[in-house]
C-alpha cells in the first residue's frame, strides 16, 4: 500500500541550483530522505540487478504530513464591485454539458460559502436547472438535458419581487425529447452579496480551494445588473494564455485555474474552420473537466542545493518511511559553462509526462488482447486506479470521456518511478520509459562511458545550441513526444556534423506544445489518428502555441527523414531477433560489426527475451530514409500479435496483419556534414545490452557504434551512386 | 464464434505457451475467452516482482482499485495465465478443462 508520495519542483537542475521535494506522507508517518544515483532500475533477477548509489551527507529525518490533491478546472474572476448586484441580475450563457445527469455542477457562482450568500447556477441531477440565491432559496427548472448538446441558458433574479426566472433552450431540437423549459419562482428577497470572486465551473469552498465541477463547455456567459450589461466574456480571446477575457465595460478578466481546454469548438462551428486562429469566433469555448489537474499546489518539504562538481545523471530523492518507500526521479544536468562530456543523453521527460499515471489497462477492456497477456499490477497501480484525483496520462479520458490532452510534472506521477514494473513493457523486466532507459544508462556506467544528462525540457527551452557542444546524441527506448523546439534543435545538430544514436524505438512521433506560461505542463492533439482517444474534429491545434497536432509524419517531418527509421508496428508478449543483411557487410559498416561474427543479433534480452521488441521502427524511403542508408539488420520471427500501426491502414482486409512488414532494422547512414546516423529500431534493443555480463553482439555493435561516434574524425562524405 | 469445449487442441497449446507464438486457432480461443467488458476482468497482482503473483478483478469503476485476496499466490506468471484460462473456460464453455496432466499431453 502506498503511504509515500511526491514531486520536484523541477526535472533537471545544474550544480549550485536547488530543488524542492513535495511529499505526502498518507499515514502521517515520519520519513527519511536521501538522494540517489540511479543505475539500473530493473529489478529482474535474470539480469544485473537494481543498482542505485547514495550520496554521502545528504539526508533529511522529516515528520511527514499529508497532502491532497484537488483537481477540478475552473475560471476565476477577481472580486469586482462592479459584479455586485443592487436590484437585479441576469446571467446568460451557453453551455455544452457532457455529463448532465450529475448533481451539483455549477456553471457559475458569485458564492461566498462562509455566510452562504450570492447566487449560483448549476445543473443538479434530476432537478436540472438551477438557481441558488442564498442559503437556502432554491428554483429548479426539472428538464433534463442531452450530453453533447448546446443549451442557451438564461436565469435572472429581482432582488426587490424576490422572483427568479430560469430558461433552458436547447439549439437543437428533436421530436419527442422534453429538454425546453422555463419558469419562474418567488424565492424571497434575504439576499445579499459579498465581495468574492465570479467563478465559472465551480464553486468556491471556505477553505480557499474550489469544488462542484461542471463537466463539459461553457461559452460566452453574460451578466446585467439592474437591467444593463455588466460584464461579456469572449473565451475565444487569449487562447494560448491563462487570461479570460471580460468585452464589456468593466474588463473584469479573470484566469483559468487547473488547465482546462481551450481553442476547443464553440457551438457556431460548422466545419468551416479547423484552426482556431482562422476563425475565433467558432472557438468561443472552455472545455471543463471535474479531473483536470494541472497542479496540485503542494508546499515544499525539504530542498537540495546540488553541489557543485556533482556528475551530470539520473538521481532520485529516496523517500523511506517505517512502511513504504518512493523515489523522486530528477535530472542533474552539467553546470552550463562546464565543459561537458562528448556525449549527451537526452532523458525524454516529454514522453514520460505523456504515459504519466496512465490507467490504460484498468479503463480499457481491450488491453489485455493488445497485448496477448493478462496484465499485471503493482502497488504503484493499485494506488492510481483509486487515487483518479492525481490525473491520468494523455492515454486517458476524462470522467466525462473527453481525451485528456495535457500533462504536468507537478503532482506524484507513480509510474516515473525506479523499480516500476509497468504492463506496458511486454514480458521479462516489463519495463517502460524511465526504467527502461537506465537499461542504456547502466551500459555506459558499467562500459565506462562519460555521458552529461539533459531533459526533454532542456532541450525545448535552449534549442541547438545545448546540443551544439556535443559530439553525440543518444536517444532514449521511446522518445515518443517531440515539440517543435526539440526536434528542430535535433534537425540543427545532425546538419551541423553531429551524431545521433537513436537507440529507441516509435520516436520523433507525436507533436507536443510546451505550455508558455507554466512549466513543466505539455499538450498533444492526437489530429487525425488516435491512440487511447482521437481529437474532436475542428480542435487539431494546440491551443498552447496554435501550431497543428498530430503525428510529425503527417505534419510533413517524419521521423525516416530525420533517423532513417520510423514507426511500423508494435506488438507486447515477447521479442525477437535480428538477422544481418548484405548491407552489414559494406566496408562502411565494418567499424559496426567489428568483432560481431555472428548473424543473429540479440536472441537474448530482459524485455521480452530479445532485441527486437515492443514497439518497432524500420526504414522507408518514401518517407525520408536517406537513398544511402545501410539497411544493417532486419528483425523477423515476430509473434502474430505483431501487428500494424493505423496510420499505415488504407484499408482493412483479411489476413492483413500477416501480410504487414513489421519488424525493426538497424540503419547506420552518413550526413553531408559528415556527421551520422545510428537507428536502432526497437525499444527492447537497450533491454539486451547486460547480457552475458555485458558481452554480447548488441552491447558489441553499440558499444563500435558509440566509440566511433565519439571519434571527432569526419564521416566520408564523397559522393557515390545511390543504393 | 463459439468455442468447441470438445476440441482440446488449442488448450494444449496454450498449456504449452501461454505467452508468445499462438497459432490462428488458438488467437482465436483467446479472443473469445478475453472479450467481454472492463467490469469483473481477470489481472494479475504483483505481490513481489518476479516472484509472486495473485489473481485480482478490474472493478471497472473509476476510483476504486482491483479487488483480489481470494485467490491463489503463483510463482509463475505462466500458471497464473493457465489458472485464469481454466476459469474464463469453465465461464465460456461449461465445462471443466481436463486436470493439469492431461493438458500437458
Amino acid at each position: 500500500m502506498k503511504t509515500l508520495l511526491g514531486y520536484a519542483d523541477r526535472m533537471s537542475v545544474q550544480p549550485g541550483e536547488t530543488i524542492g521535494f513535495k511529499v505526502s506522507s498518507e499515514d502521517e508517518a515520519a520519513y527519511t530522505a536521501a538522494i540517489v544515483r540511479l543505475i539500473h532500475a530493473d529489478t529482474n533477477p535474470a539480469g544485473p540487478g537494481y543498482r542505485e548509489q547514495e550520496l554521502p551527507d545528504f539526508s533529511w529525518q522529516l515528520p511527514g504530513g499529508k497532502q491532497s490533491v484537488h483537481p477540478g478546472s475552473c475560471v476565476i474572476v477577481p472580486p469586482s464591485a462592479a459584479l455586485k448586484p443592487a436590484q437585479s441580475f441576469a446571467i446568460d450563457v451557453l453551455i455544452w454539458p457532457t455529463l448532465p445527469e450529475r448533481g451539483g455542477q455549477v456553471i457559475v457562482s458569485l458564492w461566498d460559502p462562509s455566510c452562504q450568500s450570492g447566487f449560483q447556477l448549476l445543473l443538479d441531477g434530476k432537478a436540472g436547472l438551477t438557481l441558488q440565491v442564498g442559503a437556502g432559496a432554491v428554483a429548479c427548472l426539472g428538464r433534463p438535458m442531452l450530453a453533447r448538446h448546446w443549451y442557451h441558458l438564461h436565469a435572472a433574479f429581482d432582488l426587490s419581487s424576490g422572483t427568479a426566472i430560469l430558461r433552458q433552450e436547447p439549439l437543437r431540437r428533436y421530436a419527442g425529447v422534453g429538454d425546453r423549459g422555463e419558469m419562474s419562482a418567488a424565492l424571497g428577497t434575504r439576499v445579499s452579496f459579498s465581495s468574492v470572486p465570479l467563478v465559472f465551473a465551480a464553486r468556491p469552498n471556505v477553505d480557499g480551494g474550489y469544488s462542484s465541477f461542471f463537466n463539459g463547455k461553457i461559452e460566452a456567459p453574460c451578466l446585467s445588473l439592474d437591467g444593463a450589461p455588466a460584464a461579456h466574456w469572449d473565451f475565444a480571446i487569449g487562447i494560448d494564455t491563462e487570461t479570460v477575457h471580460d468585452t464589456g465595460p468593466h474588463a473584469c478578466h479573470g484566469a483559468t485555474w487547473q488547465g482546462p481546454s481551450r481553442g476547443v469548438t464553440g457551438h457556431a462551428w460548422d466545419g468551416s474552420a479547423f484552426h482556431w486562429r482562422e476563425r475565433p469566433a467558432h472557438y468561443g469555448a472552455i472545455h471543463f473537466h471535474a479531473d483536470d489537474l494541472e497542479d496540485a499546489g503542494w508546499a515544499t518539504d525539504f530542498c537540495w542545493k546540488v553541489p557543485i562538481g556533482l556528475p551530470s545523471g539520473l538521481y532520485a530523492a529516496h523517500l523511506r518511511s517505517a512502511t513504504d518507500e518512493d523515489y523522486i526521479p530528477f535530472v542533474v544536468r552539467p553546470a552550463r559553462a562546464a565543459a561537458g562530456a562528448p556525449l549527451v543523453f537526452i532523458v525524454p521527460t516529454a514522453s514520460y509526462l505523456a504515459y504519466a499515471n496512465e490507467h490504460l489497462a484498468i479503463d480499457a477492456a481491450i488491453a489485455e488482447r493488445v497485448h496477448d497477456h493478462v496484465p499485471a499490477f503493482g502497488p504503484n497501480d493499485l494506488h492510481l486506479a483509486a487515487h483518479r484525483e492525481l490525473g491520468g496520462s494523455l492515454y486517458d479520458v476524462h470522467d466525462d470521456g473527453s481525451g485528456i490532452m495535457t500533462s504536468s510534472r507537478h503532482r506524484p506521477i507513480l509510474n516515473m518511478r525506479p523499480k516500476y514494473q509497468s504492463w506496458l513493457g511486454g514480458t521479462g523486466s516489463s519495463l517502460w520509459q524511465l526504467a527502461a532507459d537506465t537499461h542504456i544508462i547502466d551500459w555506459l556506467d558499467t562500459q565506462g562511458f562519460a555521458c552529461d544528462f539533459i531533459t526533454d525540457e532542456d532541450v525545448h527551452a535552449e534549442g541547438a545550441s545545448l546540443l551544439a557542444q556535443y559530439r553525440c546524441v543518444m536517444t532514449a527506448t521511446h522518445a515518443e513526444y517531440w515539440s517543435t523546439n526539440m526536434l528542430d534543435a535535433l534537425t540543427d545538430f545532425r546538419e551541423s556534423g553531429g551524431r545521433i544514436m537513436h537507440m529507441g524505438a516509435n520516436g520523433l512521433y507525436w507533436r507536443i506544445a510546451f505550455n508558455p506560461s507554466r512549466d513543466g505542463v505539455i499538450e498533444v492533439r492526437r489530429a487525425e489518428v488516435g491512440n487511447g482517444w482521437i481529437t474532436p474534429p475542428g480542435e487539431g491545434a494546440h491551443a498552447y502555441t496554435g501550431e497543428p497536432g498530430g503525428l510529425w509524419r503527417r505534419l510533413g517531418r517524419p521521423p525516416q527523414s530525420l533517423v532513417g527509421v520510423g514507426f511500423v508496428g508494435q506488438g507486447f508478449d515477447i521479442s525477437s531477433y535480428y538477422r544481418r543483411l548484405p548491407d552489414s557487410f559494406n566496408p562502411r559498416a565494418a567499424f559496426i560489426f567489428a568483432d560481431v561474427t555472428d548473424e543473429v543479433i540479440g536472441d537474448f534480452g530482459l524485455i521480452g527475451g530479445g532485441a527486437a521488441g515492443l514497439e518497432l521502427d524500420r526504414s522507408d524511403p518514401a518517407l525520408g530514409t536517406p537513398p544511402d542508408a545501410l539497411i544493417l539488420a532486419r528483425s523477423e520471427n515476430h509473434t502474430r500479435n505483431y501487428l500494424p500501426t493505423v496510420e499505415d491502414l488504407l484499408i482493412n482486409y483479411a489476413g492483413q496483419a500477416a501480410l504487414a512488414s513489421v519488424y525493426a532494422e538497424l540503419v547506420f547512414f552518413e550526413t553531408a556534414s559528415g556527421g551520422a546516423v545510428f537507428s536502432t529500431g526497437s525499444i527492447a534493443w537497450a533491454g539486451s545490452l547486460s547480457h552475458n555480463g555485458y558481452g554480447n553482439n548488441v552491447s558489441r555493435i553499440t558499444e563500435n557504434v558509440l566509440r566511433r561516434f565519439l571519434d571527432p574524425a569526419p564521416f566520408d562524405t564523397d559522393e557515390r551512386d545511390p543504393a | 464464434m463459439t468455442i468447441d469445449p470438445t476440441n482440446l487442441a488449442p488448450v494444449r497449446e496454450f498449456w504449452a505457451r501461454p505467452i508468445g507464438r499462438h497459432s490462428a486457432e488458438l488467437e482465436a480461443v483467446l479472443s473469445i475467452l478475453r472479450a467481454g467488458p472492463v467490469a469483473g476482468k481477470y489481472c494479475l497482482i504483483i505481490l513481489e516482482p518476479h516472484t509472486k503473483w495473485t489473481i485480482g478483478r478490474i472493478s471497472g469503476v473509476r476510483g476504486i482499485a482491483p479487488a483480489y485476496g481470494d485467490a491463489p499466490v503463483f510463482h509463475s506468471i505462466e500458471v497464473a495465465e493457465r489458472h485464469i484460462f481454466r476459469l474464463r473456460w469453465q465461464a465460456a464453455t461449461g465445462s471443466a478443462l481436463p486436470d493439469e496432466e492431461a493438458l500437458r499431453a
